[in-house]
Formats: C-alpha cells, sequence, structure tokens
C-alpha cells in the first residue's frame, strides 16, 4: 500500500499515477483537513477489537505544519519498529512492512483492514475519518481526487492589503 | 507479508457499514455534542457491537468524531453509575438502593427544605449541553415546585432574553443561528470568534473547511494558536480576555474604508451611526497595543471581511460561550449588519448550540452558582444537578467548601465525580443510545429524535423518567402528565407536549421527526406552520433538513411576528450601551502573578461526560499544562517535568507539555478535570479562576522542587522585556 500526503504546505510532488501499478491500493491523506482529532487511532482500535487506551493500535505520524503550532495526526499504517524501510524518505513511498513480527498487543502490522477489504470497505481508519480527510483507492481514483482538490484551491487566491 | 497491493477487488467503497455480524441497524441522533450527528448503530443480541455515522445525515454524512467513537467504550465502561445511591450526611458513604426508595429520600428532602424555607431555595441546574430532556423535564419540575431556579437561569446572561442581542434582534441569542450549516458553503469570508471548532464540534468545523477549500477566506480570532487557528487565512492570537477590541479595531476599518453597506443600514438598522462614533479611537495602533497584534494582520483581517462578501461570523459553542459578553455578540452582530450579510446566503450571526427551549421565559439568569454559593443569605436550600459542577467551580476553596454545606445536593450523570462525592443522592441516568426523546441544542438549529437502540445498564433511568418520578413521588404528578396505563413513561407523548406548547416548534412532532421514519436532520426551527416541514429550494438556497435555512429574509416575516425583524421598530437596533466593560478587561496582572492561564477542552472531551471516557491510558496521570519553550527554559523545566500553578485561590500540579502555539505570558491546561476520574489525578484549573466567565486567570508556576518566589522573579524579569507576539 503506498500512503501519499497532500496539503498546501507539504511541498510534495505531484503525485504520478504513472509511478504505481494500476492496481495498487492508495491511501491519501489531505493534511490541509486534519485537526489531530485522533478519530483514525480510535476507529483502527475499535475495528481492531482493543480496548480504547491499548498503546498504538495505529500509530499517528506527527506531521507539522510549520515550526509553531500543533502538528497534525495523519494515519500511518506504520508500527515505527527499527526495522529500516522506505518511509523516510519521501512523502511518496511505499509501505514495504518487512517484519511481520507481532510486536504490539495482537497485532502484527497494519493490512488496509483486509476483512473491510474483502468486502469492497475502505479501511476503518479512511471511513471514520471526521474530516473526510483521507481517501482510499487506486491511483487513478487518488489522481482524480488530487486534481479536484487543486481545481477548488484555484479559488483561493490571497488577497493583499492596500499601504497604509 | 500481507499481500496488501495484490488485492483484486475491483470497486473499493467508502460505507459506513460494519464487517462484524449483526442482527441489524438502528438509525439514531448521537447526544455527546451540539452536533446531533446521525449515527448508524449495528446490533446483536441486544448489544452494540458496532457504531458509524449516518451517510444518509445532512450534519455529518458519514463521518463521525472520537467522541462519537468513544461512546462504544463509554456505554460498556464498568465505572458507570448502575443504581440509585443515597445517604443522610456526607460524613457516610452512598449506598444503593432501589430507585422508589431514592426517589422517596429525595422528595423527603426537598419537603424538609420546603417546612423551614421558601420556594425559591430549591435550584436545579444543568448545563446547556445537558440532555434535552433533562432540562425540559427540569424546567418543568421547577415550575411544578414553584421555583424561578431553574436550568435556564445558569445559562450565559447575554443569551437570555434579558440580553443586548434581543434588544437588537427581538430574538434572544440562544436562538440566533440565523444561517444553517447548509448554507456556509455560499460564504466568502468566515470569521471564527474565540471557539476551537476542532476541538469542541469537530463535525461543525466540516462545513467550514469545506468552505475554505473552495476558496472562502477564514479569520479566526483567538488566544491560543490551536488546530481552528492553523486552518485560518488570518489567524489573529489575541491576549486573552481582548477578542473584543479586536472586533472593535476590525470594525473601525472597515468604517473608515468605507466597505459598511449602507443601504442595508439605511432600510434596517438604527443606532449604528453612534457605534461608528464610539469606535473612533480604535486605530489599529490601539488595537494592536491592547491586543499584543501586530498591527498588519489587523489590517490584513479586515480587509479579507471588507473585500469578500457575503460574511458570517460563528461564535459560542458550548465551551467558550460562557466567556462571551453583551459587547462580544453586539459587536459580532455589528459585524455581520455592516457588511450587509443579514438574511443572505452565507451570511448571518451564527452563534453555536441554539436551542428553542433554552429560554425558560423567566427571570433573568443567576450571574453564577458560586456567586449563589458564596452569598451569606445562603439561597440554595436544595441542588438538583447534572453535568458535574463542582469540577468546573471557580473561585477557589471557599466556594467548594461553601458546595460542602448545602443542605441537600441531588446528583445526576453516569459516573461518579467530584460531584456525587459532595452530594447526599445520586441517580444513574441513561446515555444517548439507552432512551428515546429530543434532541434540541445544536449547532445546525434543528430539532431531531434520538431513538433508543439498547437497553440502559443496572438500574439507569432516563432523565424524563427521573423527572416524572420524583414529580410524582412530590405530589406533582399532574404535571408530568404523560405515563402509560402501566406506569411507564411515554417518551413519544411527552415530547409531543413539550413541542406543542412552544411556539418556536408548534408545527413539529415526533411523527415527523423520527429519522427511520423521515428523511434524517430533524427539523429546522422555527418551524410553525406546514410549510416549515418542506425542503426548502429556491434560487438561493436547496436544504438538505427540512424547515428555513436563511432567518430575516427580506421580504418574509419573521415566524410569529408580522415583520422582517420582530423588534418594536421593525429594525435592528444597536443598543445605547453595549454592556460596558469589557469581559476579561481584568486590568494589570498582580504583582506576584504574572501569567494568564487559559482553559478549553481536548478533542475528546464530552460535555457532561467530561474526560472520563477517553480511558485512552490505563494509569491516573497528571493533567498536561501547555507552556511556551521559552517561558520552560526560563524556569529550567523540560517536557514532563511536574509543575505547579498557584495563586490565591489554590494550587493544581500537571506536567509540562511545551508548546510554542501559546504566548509566552499565556499558559495552557484543559477544562472537564475531575480529581475523580480515572484519566487525570488533579484539581482542573477551574479551581484557580475567580469566575467561570473569566476568559483567564491571573497565576504564577513554577517546579515543585523549585523557590517560589524566585520563580516569580525570574518570570517577571522575563515578561518585563518580553513585547507584542513574542
Amino acid at each position: 500500500m503506498r500512503l501519499v500526503f497532500t496539503g498546501r504546505q507539504m511541498g510534495s510532488e505531484t503525485f504520478d499515477p504513472a509511478r504505481c501499478d494500476a492496481d495498487e491500493l492508495v491511501m491519501m491523506v489531505d493534511v490541509d483537513r486534519c485537526i489531530a482529532c485522533g478519530a483514525c487511532e480510535l476507529a483502527c482500535q475499535l475495528e481492531h477489537g482493543e480496548t480504547a487506551g491499548a498503546p498504538g493500535a495505529l500509530r499517528p505520524i506527527m506531521v507539522g505544519t510549520d515550526d509553531q503550532g500543533p502538528t497534525v495526526l495523519p494515519p500511518l499504517a506504520c508500527r515505527h519498529c527499527e526495522t529500516p524501510c522506505e518511509y523516510h524518505d519521501d512523502y511518496n513511498f511505499w509501505i514495504t512492512c518487512p517484519s511481520s513480527r507481532d510486536r504490539w498487543i495482537g497485532k502484527a502490522y497494519c493490512d488496509a483492514c483486509a476483512g473491510r477489504l474483502e468486502r469492497g470497505l475502505w479501511p476503518a481508519c479512511a471511513t471514520r475519518c471526521t474530516m473526510k480527510t483521507i481517501f482510499f483507492g487506486r491511483p487513478s481514483d487518488i489522481a482524480f481526487v488530487l486534481n479536484e482538490k487543486r481545481l477548488r484551491e484555484m479559488g483561493d487566491v490571497e488577497i493583499k492589503p492596500f499601504d497604509r | 507479508m500481507n499481500a496488501v497491493g495484490s488485492n483484486n477487488r475491483s470497486t473499493l467503497a467508502k460505507r459506513q457499514q460494519s464487517v462484524r455480524p449483526f442482527d441489524s441497524v438502528r438509525r439514531t441522533t448521537c447526544r455527546n455534542c451540539p452536533a446531533g450527528c446521525g449515527v448508524k448503530v449495528f446490533i446483536k443480541d441486544g448489544g452494540i457491537v458496532d457504531i458509524f455515522g449516518d451517510e444518509d445525515h445532512p450534519t455529518n454524512k458519514g463521518s463521525f468524531c472520537p467522541k462519537g467513537l468513544l461512546s462504544l467504550y463509554h456505554l460498556k465502561n464498568p465505572n458507570r453509575l448502575a443504581e440509585p445511591r443515597i445517604r443522610e450526611s456526607l460524613d457516610a458513604p452512598l449506598r444503593p438502593v432501589g430507585w422508589d426508595e431514592a426517589l422517596e429520600f429525595t422528595a423527603d428532602g426537598l419537603r424538609r427544605m420546603a417546612d423551614g424555607r421558601r420556594r425559591e431555595s430549591l435550584f436545579v441546574m444543568g448545563a446547556e449541553t445537558a440532555p434535552t430532556d433533562f432540562l425540559l423535564g427540569g424546567e418543568r419540575f421547577g415550575e411544578a415546585l414553584g421555583t424561578p431556579n431553574r436550568p435556564s437561569r445558569f445559562h450565559p446572561a447575554p443569551f437570555h432574553a434579558t440580553g443586548k442581542v434581543q434588544e437588537m434582534f427581538g430574538v434572544p441569542a440562544s436562538q440566533l443561528l440565523m444561517n444553517a450549516p447548509r448554507d456556509w458553503c455560499n460564504s466568502r469570508c468566515i470569521v471564527v470568534y474565540g471557539c476551537d471548532l476542532a476541538a469542541s464540534d469537530p463535525i461543525t468545523f466540516g462545513p467550514v473547511i469545506d468552505a475554505r477549500d473552495r476558496g472562502t477566506a477564514l479569520v479566526v480570532i483567538d488566544s491560543k494558536r490551536t488546530m481552528t487557528a492553523i486552518k485560518a487565512t488570518v489567524f489573529l492570537q489575541v491576549r486573552p480576555g481582548s477578542r473584543a477590541t479586536a472586533l472593535k479595531g476590525i470594525i473601525h476599518l472597515l468604517f473608515g474604508d468605507e466597505r459598511v453597506d449602507r443601504e442595508f443600514l439605511a432600510e434596517s438598522t438604527e443606532g449604528f451611526e453612534r457605534l461608528e462614533k464610539d469606535l473612533a479611537d480604535f486605530t489599529p495602533e490601539h488595537v494592536a497595543g491592547v491586543c499584543r497584534l501586530c498591527p498588519d494582520d489587523l489590517i490584513r483581517a479586515a480587509d479579507l471581511i471588507g473585500r469578500n462578501k457575503p460574511v458570517q461570523l460563528i461564535a459560542g459553542d458550548w465551551n467558550t460561550r460562557r466567556h462571551l459578553s453583551d459587547q462580544d455578540l453586539c459587536l459580532g452582530a455589528a459585524l455581520v449588519c455592516l457588511r450587509g450579510s443579514v438574511g443572505i446566503p452565507g451570511g448571518g450571526l451564527n452563534l453555536l448550540n441554539v436551542s428553542p427551549f433554552a429560554d425558560g421565559g423567566g427571570p433573568p439568569p443567576h450571574r453564577s452558582l458560586e456567586e449563589l454559593l458564596l452569598d451569606p443569605e445562603k439561597p440554595v436550600g436544595v441542588l438538583i444537578c447534572h453535568g458535574n459542577p463542582f469540577a468546573g467551580l471557580a473561585g477557589g476553596r471557599p466556594t467548594r467548601a461553601a458546595f460542602r454545606e448545602l443542605p441537600f445536593v441531588v446528583h445526576c450523570g453516569s459516573y461518579p465525580d467530584a460531584t456525587s462525592r459532595n452530594a447526599h443522592v445520586s441517580f444513574p441516568l441513561s446515555d444517548w443510545p439507552e432512551y428515546s426523546g429530543l434532541v434540541a441544542h445544536g449547532n445546525g438549529r434543528a430539532i431531531q429524535w434520538c431513538n433508543k437502540v439498547v437497553e440502559a445498564p443496572g438500574r439507569c433511568r432516563s432523565p424524563l423518567e427521573f423527572w416524572t418520578g420524583l414529580g410524582h413521588a412530590c405530589g406533582a404528578g399532574d404535571f408530568f402528565p404523560w405515563l402509560t396505563d402501566d406506569g411507564a413513561v411515554d417518551a413519544r407523548a411527552a415530547a409531543d407536549f413539550f413541542l406543542g406548547r412552544n411556539p418556536l416548534t408548534g408545527a413539529a412532532s415526533v411523527a415527523a421527526l423520527d429519522p427511520e421514519k423521515n428523511p434524517p436532520g430533524g427539523l429546522l426551527w422555527p418551524c410553525v406552520d406546514a410549510g416549515d416541514l418542506e425542503f426548502e429550494e429556491d434560487r438561493f438556497i436547496r436544504g438538505d433538513v427540512r424547515g428555513r435555512n436563511i432567518l430575516f429574509r427580506r421580504r418574509r416575516t419573521y415566524p410569529g411576528s408580522d415583520r422582517r425583524f420582530p423588534t418594536a421598530s421593525g429594525k435592528v437596533r444597536y443598543p445605547t450601551s453595549s454592556g460596558g466593560g469589557e469581559t476579561g478587561d481584568m486590568g494589570a496582572a498582580p504583582p506576584a502573578l504574572p501569567l494568564m492561564l487559559t482553559t478549553a477542552v481536548p478533542v475528546d472531551s464530552i460535555p457532561a461526560l467530561g474526560q472520563f471516557v477517553s480511558d485512552r491510558t490505563r494509569r491516573s496521570k497528571p493533567p498536561p499544562v501547555r507552556v511556551h519553550p521559552r517561558l520552560a527554559k526560563l524556569l529550567d523545566l523540560r517536557g514532563g517535568d511536574p509543575v505547579v500553578v498557584e495563586n490565591h485561590r489554590g494550587r493544581i500540579t500537571g506536567a509540562l507539555v511545551p508548546d510554542s502555539g501559546l504566548d509566552a505570558r499565556v499558559i495552557w491546561c484543559p477544562d472537564g478535570i475531575d480529581p475523580h476520574q480515572p484519566d487525570y489525578a488533579g484539581d482542573g484549573p477551574m479551581l484557580l479562576f475567580a469566575a467561570a466567565a473569566d476568559p483567564f486567570a491571573w497565576v504564577s508556576i513554577h517546579g515543585p522542587d523549585q523557590d517560589a518566589e524566585e520563580a516569580r522573579r525570574r518570570l517577571a524579569a522575563f515578561l518585563e522585556t518580553a513585547g507584542p507576539g513574542s
């Protein structure tokens, strides 16, 4: 599964669907909309039967939008173990979890809610996100949504004040 | 390795659907906060196995917030109260009894008070976010027993019929959400005034973020760089207590740049010329000095507001509305009027947490519970309360001591808490999916129906069952005429009774509200005739909830009135005096207390339940005290270190969390903390406040092993050199 972040301050490259397999699954997180509410974390705990408070059924990563102020908490299908992976190189990256060891209570690693995928449903975190921040689908779906977002944003023109 | 990448399903849908085995899906309405979201509950063998948002519900459209999700754990939380408990004095422990005995015990307590004192010594109290049925039943009970001291008298005074907004518009602020959220996407500029919607009402923040995605300018005025603030186009980080001054500065600039709708002012208002004169001195430089802003930021904000129309202003969420004064509300209304944004799509003064039942129509509100407790006349004989008022008491030890001396306290709630610790009777109430009833307070000006979908644990009963039982035990059964033949409370009959007698909801009925039989979302009120039960559809709006989306439209009359604005003159009148000095004008810092302690609720805090339901950690932990990193460094403290925050009213202990989103002179600690909750082991910050309505408290801070005097000296020296925006 590929994880993509998008947002005005992310500075991520344009997501290029041609770089991915058509069948690949992609989770896109719109950091502009994320309010760090933690619903994704709770959704994961709920879905996998953990009681609330189990450490890190899903570990959201902290993404700072600038050097001040609170960070947002988009979900990350990662267990933050020590085994190196390509995660930290780029905002567009594979989640190739080389480890299937049981490091946390009961759960190995994120499988994008395989039980839900089998029934044609999105993973729990994406389904339950409060601000409709997480989008999930094939690369072509993601590209479509990203394009829509950019079109909407073209209405956002910064107004500069008159000199005083 | 799981072969996620090779999944062969061709379509993947975002459906609010469970994959666990279930027998049925029920649609109901969440009551945890004023957003009022639609919920799909998946039931198996009478128990909830899963919970999702309702895709068809216009408020949340399938989304669900942490508070809603936490409901699942909350409902099964073993700490929940399951049976009534009583005791003769606070020295003895509460002992469990049956409902009849507890109701009789309470009725006896009431009779004892009535013997020696006047009827007015009965005080019924509930926050505006208490379940609608609790407030309705409480008002009714107060009426039955002849006391004016009912829940509406504890709600913030500016929102009452005696507040200045009523004078301006002919409608009290507790009912003034002019434009429903469906319409908010039409705004070109949204001003969020003193609210952290992302933390307190995240689903209500949805339409704001949607609008922003489409290019709407967002101006946020607050004293902490909250999650709402970082979404802003312009964020005015003002000194705590100086928000109204920032508004005055913006309005001054609007007048100065002639960005006011003179036509609207001439046609529909009076008294605004006085406002222009009154604000002549509020230049950007002056305002920047008072608010600790950069003048340029103020000018940018005024520019956005002045260049974009329509403009709306959002204020008054359940957590921050107690800090709003008449002046705040009148200035916010003035801003929207000046920009000609009243009665048009995308405009409006949109005050949150409105309710058609908020105003009991009785005498003006008390100033506060604290004032009543400290009154030497000791007016409070019996206190029946909901929502853990003890934990939120301001005024330090004296008010808490006075509470403990109250002759008779009745606690209603779901968990043991600081209030039940000081109560003589405790009644366990059912929670939202466990009883059917009205949901009236909200951020969408909608009245909804919540269906019971599961049985409550133990011997919990619904708020209406509590009040009806107590009313009958006190011999006032006539006031509660909604019992079935076998003595059960008919919730639908009761709801129809309350809807029918309120002129704002005259056309509504439970039959028209039930989300399993009607389009979800309820009805927008005021709904006074059959036309208000339809979806509005014209060139301005296509409503997704039945009813009127935009109030005060031109060439329409306000429901129940023969004019557009139901005032004496038919116009919006700017009040001659809008409430005097600014709330929060608390003068200069006292010598030994240089810092401002502010507070708000975190995102998983549910109004009546506090932090109980979070349970995200298993151990008690000290509450976080957020402090600017420069301040922490000054005191040689690091993240995680214990800290003491104190003033002459008391002290609280917490763990330091560095937060550069604060001004260096401001610290923050979350509200809704109770030392009897499993998550936090300590008193909440309200202990240090003089009054609950104050935007901040003057305090000092130091590590527990540090010399307090030395810490104060360092702080004083540092703050002398700190300039605006540091």
